[in-house]
């Protein structure tokens, strides 16, 4: 690996820059669940479900805070199992719960995070609370230092999202809409809701390695909401918010690489201005018109 | 008229909120001393914990971000990355030793002493820390000669330049990382 020069451009230092398998790994990844991220932000912003993504990264931040504390090496063995059961729960309260969706989703992730933060300052196995519990909130570094084993996992599971997305495209798309009509057509809503909720944790739990679990919100929502100022059709809002998701999340990681910034923070604020320039669009097309 | 009579309120409020800063300032002036006495008598105090001499001089220096010169032909120089990615390559390495053993290695950052309680052995590393400074991760190095503590080495938080080949040992059933035939420079 070649040294990289200070005065060197901004291309030459991100080409020395890639030379680094953690940086392409970290491209990939990215990428890869800044698309699933989109895809399942349309259906979510639609159901009214924004702020799940903020609940259930706080739960798996519990969660990983417990595996912390049993010192388990592969932390998916809880995280991944209990953020789904609590997506499962969360998403199918029904009309008739005594605790509505944003008052549950709040209940859990407000209570999760904190009990999670108590734990690892009670149990600590680690000579760096601060900077550890920083990393899992904020994504400073996290995607930055994933083991090969971790980029493989990331990539089958995103495929499988990815895979599913497209072969039920068509009843994620009347559920997402019009519930009781699907279930009247004879859609098993129940059944595409669970799978629905099952997709969202797992790409919950995925991309707390990307931006971390506060800023998760922003990456299943921005892009959705920038897509729908200027489209309005299901399915070009979708295809836009995908095509946009994995634009800022690739030049957020390479943003914050050649300027040194935190990759998470990063990729939110590329999202914040790519919504601004849609909003811009999407205002001089309703003035034109 | 009601929404010009809301900007005016929210005015007010805004404005006695900012007069309320100095108020705060003295209170936590008052709270800083309160609690600056009540360090003083514990320290005094004859329940007080014992702190451990490890003879070594712990003055903080403010870093100025140039760190020392050294002429070393390295595999990796970490000095011409940026704090991010040198802390990635850093973590990386810690993860994945067996990548990089063999590999000549050349690292700026805080120069720290840690002493094993039971053996009393000293371990010499580099602190380097990620771009908040939020994170850090030390890397040890062994030095190629042999040098006296403290006299010959730097106070602990100044800056210094290492370089080395990345080994690993075995040291209580646990694999740890360093960088063997070091050289540094301060």
């Amino acid at each position: 690996m070649g040294a990289v020069y200070e005065n060197a451009g901004v291309f030459e230092k991100l080409g020395a820059y890639l030379q680094f398998p953690f940086v392409r790994y970290a491209l990939i990844v990215g990428v890869l669940i800044a698309l699933c991220s989109s895809l399942l932000g349309v259906t979510l912003v639609l159901k009214r479900f924004s702020f799940i993504g903020d609940g259930l990264s706080h739960v798996a931040f519990g969660a990983l805070a417990i595996s912390g504390i049993l010192g388990l090496t592969n932390d998916m063995v809880i995280v991944m199992p209990v953020t789904i059961i609590s997506a499962v729960l969360l998403l199918s309260t029904g009309k008739n719960a005594k605790i509505k969706g944003d008052a549950a989703i709040a209940m859990i992730s407000v209570g999760a995070l904190a009990i999670g933060y108590l734990l690892l300052n009670i149990y600590s196995s680690s000579t760096n609370i601060s900077g550890d519990v920083c990393t899992t909130l904020f994504g400073s570094t996290s995607i930055l230092t994933l083991t090969p084993v971790e980029v493989w996992m990331c990539v089958i599971l995103s495929i499988a999202v990815v895979v599913i997305y497209i072969l039920f495209y068509n009843k994620i798309f009347s559920v997402t809409f019009d519930e009781s009509f699907a279930r009247a057509t004879g859609i098993k809503a129940g059944a595409y809701n669970l799978l629905l909720a099952v997709i969202i944790a797992v790409i919950i739990v995925l991309a707390m390695n990307l931006v971390g679990s506060l800023l998760i919100s922003a990456l299943v929502i921005f892009p959705a909401l920038s897509a729908m100022r200027v489209f309005k059709s299901f399915k070009s809002v979708t295809i836009c918010s995908a095509c946009l998701s994995v634009f800022c999340a690739a030049s957020g990681i390479l943003i914050s690489i050649v300027c040194s910034t935190p990759v998470g923070s990063t990729i939110v604020a590329v999202d914040i201005a790519a919504y601004i320039i849609f909003w811009l669009l999407g205002t001089v097309r309703r003035v034109i018109r | 008229m009601k929404r010009i009579l809301c900007l005016i309120f929210c005015a007010a409020v805004i404005t006695a909120l900012c007069g309320c800063q100095q108020q705060t300032a003295s209170r936590t002036a008052d709270k800083v001393s309160g609690v600056g006495e009540i360090m003083k008598n514990a320290e005094n105090s004859a329940d007080a914990v014992e702190t451990f001499d490890v003879t070594v001089q712990n003055e903080t220096i403010i870093p100025d971000k140039n760190y020392p010169e050294l002429d070393y032909d390295a595999d990796i120089d970490l000095t011409e990355l940026n704090s991010t990615m040198v802390y990635s390559e850093v973590l990386n390495m810690m993860n994945s030793p067996q990548d990089y053993v063999g590999k000549k290695v050349k690292a700026s950052g805080s120069f720290s002493v840690f002493t094993n309680l039971d053996s009393g052995k000293l371990y010499y590393s580099c602190v380097i820390a990620d771009a908040t400074a939020c994170c850090q991760q030390g890397l040890e190095f062994v030095l190629a000669e042999e040098r006296k503590f403290p006299d010959e080495f730097p106070i602990q938080g100044r800056q210094i330049t290492v370089a080395g080949v990345f080994d690993t040992y075995e040291e209580d059933g646990k694999i740890l990382c360093c960088l063997s035939n070091a050289v540094m420079s301060y």
